[in-house]
């Protein structure tokens, strides 16, 4: 569906995008990872045909975007990181403007403007200035208008930046519905969102990029690595001491401290060990109490900081 | 018409409306309406009745220089807004020509002007009380406006699609447009060089607004100013095609 090859942008000499290259599949929410300036908005703003690229190429369903850019522009809905929003407008206004000039006939404006204004949550602000919105609502608005015309393809960057928790959780749902029958791709700074709703992530830093695949499959090449937290109840030192001494284990540290006396503590076992009976019995052995045992696998965010540093 | 054509045009004029929606949804766009036909009639009835001629020969003496304000006042925001707004990355990918948006932003400043010189009709309608009116230079006087008008705001959108700077694009399309304007100008023909006169005298925008302004029309003065606004369109549409803005 969407087909990026040897994609490079240079600003100058300011090489932002080097040599980039992959592809997203119909029906795919595409998560696009990188640190401040890793060229993300770029690689959008080529797609959109804002930018043309220095070298390579970007096919929407194969068809070149530098040779029939008007025919790829029609399949696709973009949301800049500044949502595009005329502040003299009204809702309303903006809305019908955007179904207008995207050729939606006449006898199906009304229809369309009240789909994405449902599905968008739009109705009570639909009369108001646009410049009275608060930030959530500009980027719903904005949402509203990537979708106007049912375009195959969604590229949304950054589109929970600036929002409260609430609001995330809704559009963020809002991306899900919409990605049952679209190609997204979009660009967050928000680990977790990745691992929410997308198929695929890449992480690109630098203008190149480091690592691509399923959220799970990213932490899995990341090595494997899990942490075990236990808290027990007993000589915060001479806990430490044992735990020390136990087999198969790569490290250990004190992490926190809940009262007098129970203290929790970060073991990184050998990979592929599992060591937890082995330490429910050391702590039953030395006459402490557990309080909590768990064991967590590395996140996504210690992949990301790892490959972006 | 076919198909093709029929859809290209009803884009320019949806963006049309939308242009011409942005100027009278701010409260600027009354002010420019409001302080151009003070300044106007102002100018024009503190004389009109010492010399009591039944003519606006006067107030298209003037009114060259009232656009030289007006003008760039309307086109410095044309571009810059969308630029601040964010809005330019919608328009640019949208399945559009960058002609069609160039196209819409001019006609738009022209609808303006000319709403703009349509409430100055209280000039002519006085005029009638007075005596006879020889319409001729009237009508080729608003005819020479629009010319003009159009001539000074094509000028002025090329430089507002080359900064974001609203001051900026204000300065520079007056400067240059002041030049363009007294170019051909007699004061200005007196110091120059022998064989660039009459190349100025072409030039200059001025020239052939009193040509037309005295009721004679002359398909070279009409073709001077089409292609003068066809060069700063083309410009422009070029600019905006490269993304060649600061
Ligand atoms: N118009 C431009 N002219 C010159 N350099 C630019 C331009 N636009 C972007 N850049 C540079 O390109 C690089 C990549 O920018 P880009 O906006 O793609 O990053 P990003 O991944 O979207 O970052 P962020 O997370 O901050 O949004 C940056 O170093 C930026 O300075
Ligand atoms: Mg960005």
């Amino acid at each position: 569906m969407i087909e990026i090859s040897n994609l490079t942008k240079k600003f100058g000499t300011n090489v932002v995008l080097d040599d980039i290259s992959f592809s997203v599949k119909k029906g795919e929410i595409l998560g696009f990872l990188g640190p401040n300036g890793a060229g993300k908005t770029t690689t959008m703003k080529i797609i959109t045909s804002f930018w043309t690229p220095t070298k390579g190429t970007v096919k929407i369903d194969g068809v070149d975007v530098m040779v029939d850019s008007m025919a790829t522009r029609k399949k696709i809905g973009y949301l800049p990181e500044t949502v595009p929003l005329y502040d003299d407008m009204r809702v309303y206004e903006y809305l019908k403007f955007v179904a207008e000039i995207r050729g939606i006939d006449k006898g199906r404006i009304k229809e369309r403007m009240a789909s994405v204004v449902g599905s968008c949550g739009l109705k009570q602000v639909i009369r108001k200035p646009i410049e009275e919105l608060s930030k959530g609502f500009r980027q719903r608005v904005g949402l509203a208008q990537a979708i106007m015309h049912e375009p195959d393809i969604l590229i949304l960057d950054e589109p929970t930046t600036g929002l409260d928790p609430n609001q995330i959780a809704e559009i963020r749902d809002l991306i899900k519905k919409i990605g049952k029958e679209k190609t997204i791709i979009f660009s967050t700074h928000i680990l977790s969102e990745v691992s929410a709703t997308c198929d695929r992530a890449i992480i690109i830093n630098n203008g190149k990029i480091v690592a691509e695949g399923s959220p799970g499959n990213l932490v899995k090449q990341a090595g494997g690595k899990e942490i075990v937290y236990i808290k027990v109840r007993g000589p915060r030192d001479v806990v430490l001491e044992k735990l020390k001494e136990m087999e198969n284990i790569e490290s250990v540290e004190y992490k926190d401290k809940e009262a007098e006396n129970i203290f929790g503590f970060n073991i990184v076992p050998k990979a592929g060990v599992d060591i937890r009976e082995h330490l429910s019995m050391k702590v039953v052995k030395n006459n402490w109490n557990i309080y909590e045992l768990y064991r967590e696998s590395v996140s996504l965010e210690d992949v990301f900081m790892d490959l972006t540093k | 018409m076919n198909n093709i054509d029929k859809k290209y045009l009803k884009t320019i004029y949806i963006l049309f409306k939308k242009e011409l929606m942005g100027y009278f949804n701010s409260p600027i766009a009354y002010i420019f309406i409001g302080v151009f036909l003070i300044v106007g009639n102002w100018l024009f009835f503190k004389n009109f009745y010492i010399i009591g001629q039944a003519s606006m020969r006067a107030y298209f003496e003037l009114l060259p220089w009232i656009f030289l304000f007006l003008a760039p006042a309307i086109t410095m925001r044309l571009w810059a807004e969308e630029k601040k707004n964010g809005t330019i990355e919608f328009l640019l990918t949208l399945p559009l020509t960058d002609w069609q948006i160039v196209l819409s932003k001019f006609f738009g400043g022209l609808a303006f002007l000319f709403i703009s010189l349509l409430l100055t009709i209280t000039i002519p309608i006085s005029l009638v009380s007075i005596g006879n009116v020889d319409w001729g230079p009237v009508i080729g006087g608003y005819l020479g406006a629009l010319f003009l008008g159009g001539a000074y705001l094509a000028l002025g959108l090329f430089i507002s699609s080359l900064t974001k700077n609203q001051i900026i694009a204000f300065i520079l399309a007056l400067v240059t447009s002041f030049i363009a304007f007294i170019i051909g100008a007699n004061f200005v023909l007196i110091g120059a060089p022998q064989f660039l006169v009459p190349i100025m005298s072409f030039m200059g925008l001025g020239t052939h607004f009193y040509n037309i302004a005295r009721g004679v029309l002359d398909s070279k003065d009409i073709i001077y100013y089409l292609s003068f606004i066809f060069v700063f369109l083309y410009l422009n549409a070029r600019v905006i095609e490269t993304r060649g803005w600061k």
